[in-house]
């Protein structure tokens, strides 16, 4: 356990060991870890998140991917740090982790549930509520093979990147359901963790979230950054009034929608809320509170420049199941075909995807998840539905040549986040780290590359506690002193490093042996392409990528040729059984 | 905790050509999403590798900004690498916070 921890690392051994990395994401010889860590269920704040690890729907290769909430506490407290789920039922099932049994139960009737009324009817049939019971579910998406659904925890939290609700979906698994333990967590020095759980606590508890995000410092900022995406990337400045703009601030929200507390396990931050939309024609709809990511690809990334329909179709994400930077990626795609003419009302069943059109990107949704009409093409994510369509048509989509699509900003403008999602091996980010000065936001392609392999591994040992980001703040000095605190090891924040990045490199070997080669770490064409307007126009990061690369795989101790992992690289990390396995 | 003004910038690093000099350079950001490890004032820390007290100093500063989860760089003859300990025989260090959001 030292050597993977627990979460995401010992998730990527299961998969290496388990996973042959030639079979599809939806053979039944596939994998899915939901796992917690050694902090899970303790008294360190926000230690209800769980790891997600299988091979995903959108790259085929390795996925790992976090959720937050009270599912990975509420595992720990019944006495189980995860769960690794394989074979496919032969009919639809939810599995119920009871406070002294396991059973696998009939899940027909939860069938076309999104995954709000999932939990809510698995709760009411077991006769537990919202604090005695946590639910991950898949919503209609995951059902129905799209493979860009996700996996959701007590409404909102979302384990969603690279399809992980497909393959929960292809298992004919419905949910997990995790009844609160009884049981404790075995600490070894309990003195010593309550001071670092305090030293965790008062910092966490300055964290309000990410929900001002879109709005940001206002007007100036937001210019200025550039770093929204809008209009899928046409340009790099969104055409919004200021009383528009305003709508989508912090302050507004909480206060028009009437936020209630709805926080995750041991959680102090004030983020993480439920509303009502309370103005528009959505009035009335219950949401978890919109973070900057949901109001990024139902905002300025479809023009839609009404805060609450984003709001709505946000949330509405989260309910049928679907990643939301995939979803705004595919919606926003749609929407720039729709205007150019490559796509048409008739192939889209009489929608008119008109920029900023929420009702119609509303029914879409619907006809995606079900894979109804144009909905079933849309189905397969941005890269295969724009391959499908060929032509300017295919030009036009934002994703990684691995197959997965970004986060929501322009990358374009930050350099960092662009070259950590194409090089990354997940099918999102792995390193989550923009260094001011260090990594520029655009223009300097080798501090860019630099700052991405020096940063890479924290992320990765961060994952495998069983502890939420916006708590330990990727601290590898608390996190040491946290785990040692637990277990009695005497990690150091250089072993921790060591350790994410043993990880990173068996995902790596997997990838490649999974046929991700060197080619697929590039971005689509509109992508990586130049700014045509706002502040960074004309700097483009295409002239820089095989430099940018290079100087990363070195770095990292891969062959600059292959982006192998050199063998003396995976010695130094312990992995030297896996060498034969690609040299 | 540090105190919380927005920082401008931060390092601590050695550009003085004496080889005996260490210096430490402090990196902030305008964007960060908390404010709890944001820092003001100086912004370099500069030492001698003979003296004890300006080590010592060097050496509280660079554990107070790590262990607030500032990332910490040591940039030897042009190339960097991250670092968890003081080390007063480096020519430079920057320290760096952590940003992220959802």
């Amino acid at each position: 356990m030292k050597d993977y921890i627990g979460g995401t690392c010992l998730g990527v051994k299961i998969l290496y060991d388990e996973v042959p990395p030639q079979i599809d994401w939806s053979d039944p010889m596939n994998r899915i870890s939901i796992a917690s860590g050694p902090l899970g269920g303790t008294r360190i704040p926000g230690s209800g998140t769980v790891s997600v690890v299988t091979k995903g729907a959108l790259t085929n290769g390795a996925t790992a991917v976090q959720s937050n909430g009270y599912w990975g506490a509420f595992l720990k407290l019944c006495g189980y740090d995860g769960i690794v789920v394989q074979g496919a039922a032969k009919r639809w099932v939810y599995l119920h982790v009871g406070r002294d049994k396991m059973e696998l139960r009939g899940a027909a009737h939860l069938l076309g549930k999104d995954t709000y009324e999932t939990a809510d009817m698995i709760k009411a049939e077991l006769g537990e509520k919202d604090l005695t019971m946590s639910v991950a579910s898949i919503g209609p998406a995951g059902e129905n093979l799209v493979r860009i659904a996700g996996i959701f925890i007590d409404k909102g939290h979302a384990a969603a990147h690279n399809g992980p609700g497909a393959v929960m979906g292809s298992k004919r698994l419905k949910a997990i359901a995790v009844a609160r333990g009884a049981k404790q967590v075995t600490v070894k020095d309990p003195v010593r963790l309550g001071a670092v759980a305090n030293k965790i606590l008062e910092k966490a508890k300055d964290f309000r979230g990410t929900l001002g995000g879109v709005y940001g410092g206002g007007r100036e900022n937001l210019l200025k950054r550039a770093s929204l995406p809008i209009r899928n990337y046409r340009t790099n400045i969104w055409d919004i009034s200021d009383e528009q703009l305003k709508k989508y601030s912090e302050p507004y929200i909480r206060e028009t929608f009437k936020g209630q507390p709805h926080s995750c396990f041991a959680c102090p931050a004030t983020h993480c809320q439920m509303m009502t939309i309370t103005e528009g024609p959505y009035t009335g709809m219950e949401i978890e509170e919109p973070e900057y990511e949901q109001l990024a690809a139902f905002g300025p990334l479809i023009d839609n420049k009404d805060m609450a329909s984003a709001a709505m179709l946000a949330s509405l994400c989260d309910r049928l199941g679907f990643e939301n930077n995939e979803a705004g990626w595919l919606y926003a795609w749609v929407m720039d075909c729709y205007d150019k003419g490559y796509i048409t009302k008739d192939m889209l069943g009489g929608l008119e995807m008109n920029w900023g059109n929420a009702e119609a990107t509303r029914q879409l949704m619907y006809m995606t998840a079900h894979r109804e009409g144009f909905g079933n093409i849309l189905a397969d994510g941005v890269m295969r539905a724009s391959q499908k369509m060929g032509g300017e048509a295919a030009k036009a989509a934002i994703y990684t040549r691995k197959g997965d699509s970004p986060r929501g900003h322009d990358h374009r403008t930050i350099w960092g986040e662009m070259f950590d999602t194409a090089v990354s091996n997940t099918g999102t980010i792995e390193t989550h780290t923009l260094l001011e000065g260090e990594a520029a936001r655009a223009g300097d392609p080798m501090a860019t590359s630099n700052a991405v392999a020096m940063t890479k591994g924290m992320m990765e040992f961060d994952d495998s506690l069983g502890v939420c980001r916006f708590n330990s703040g990727l601290n590898l000095v608390t996190d040491a002193e946290a785990v040692n605190a637990i277990t009695g090891w005497s990690l150091t924040p250089e072993l921790c490093k060591d350790i994410g990045l043993r990880g990173v490199n068996l995902m790596k070997v997997y990838n490649l042996r999974v046929g991700i080669t060197r080619e697929m770490d590039y971005p689509s064409e509109r992508y990586g392409s130049t700014p045509t307007d706002g502040p960074i126009k004309g700097i483009g990061i295409q002239q820089h990528w095989e430099k940018m690369l290079e100087n990363y795989y070195t770095l990292m101790g891969w062959d600059t040729k292959t982006s192998k992992p050199l063998p003396e690289t995976l010695r130094r990390y312990g992995l030297s059984h896996i060498i034969k396995d690609i040299w | 905790m540090l105190n919380k003004q927005i920082p401008i910038l931060f390092y601590l690093q050695s550009t003085v050509e004496v080889e005996d000099l260490g210096e430490m350079r402090i990196v902030g950001s305008k964007a960060r999403l908390t404010a709890a490890e944001a820092v003001e004032g100086e912004t370099t820390v500069t030492w001698q590798k003979e003296n004890p007290e300006q080590v010592r100093k060097a050496a509280e500063t660079f554990q107070k900004y790590v262990f607030e989860g500032w990332l910490a760089f040591s940039v030897t003859k042009g190339k960097k690498a991250q670092i968890f300990t003081f080390n007063k025989d480096l020519e430079q260090i920057v320290l760096a916070p952590v940003m992220f959001g959802g």
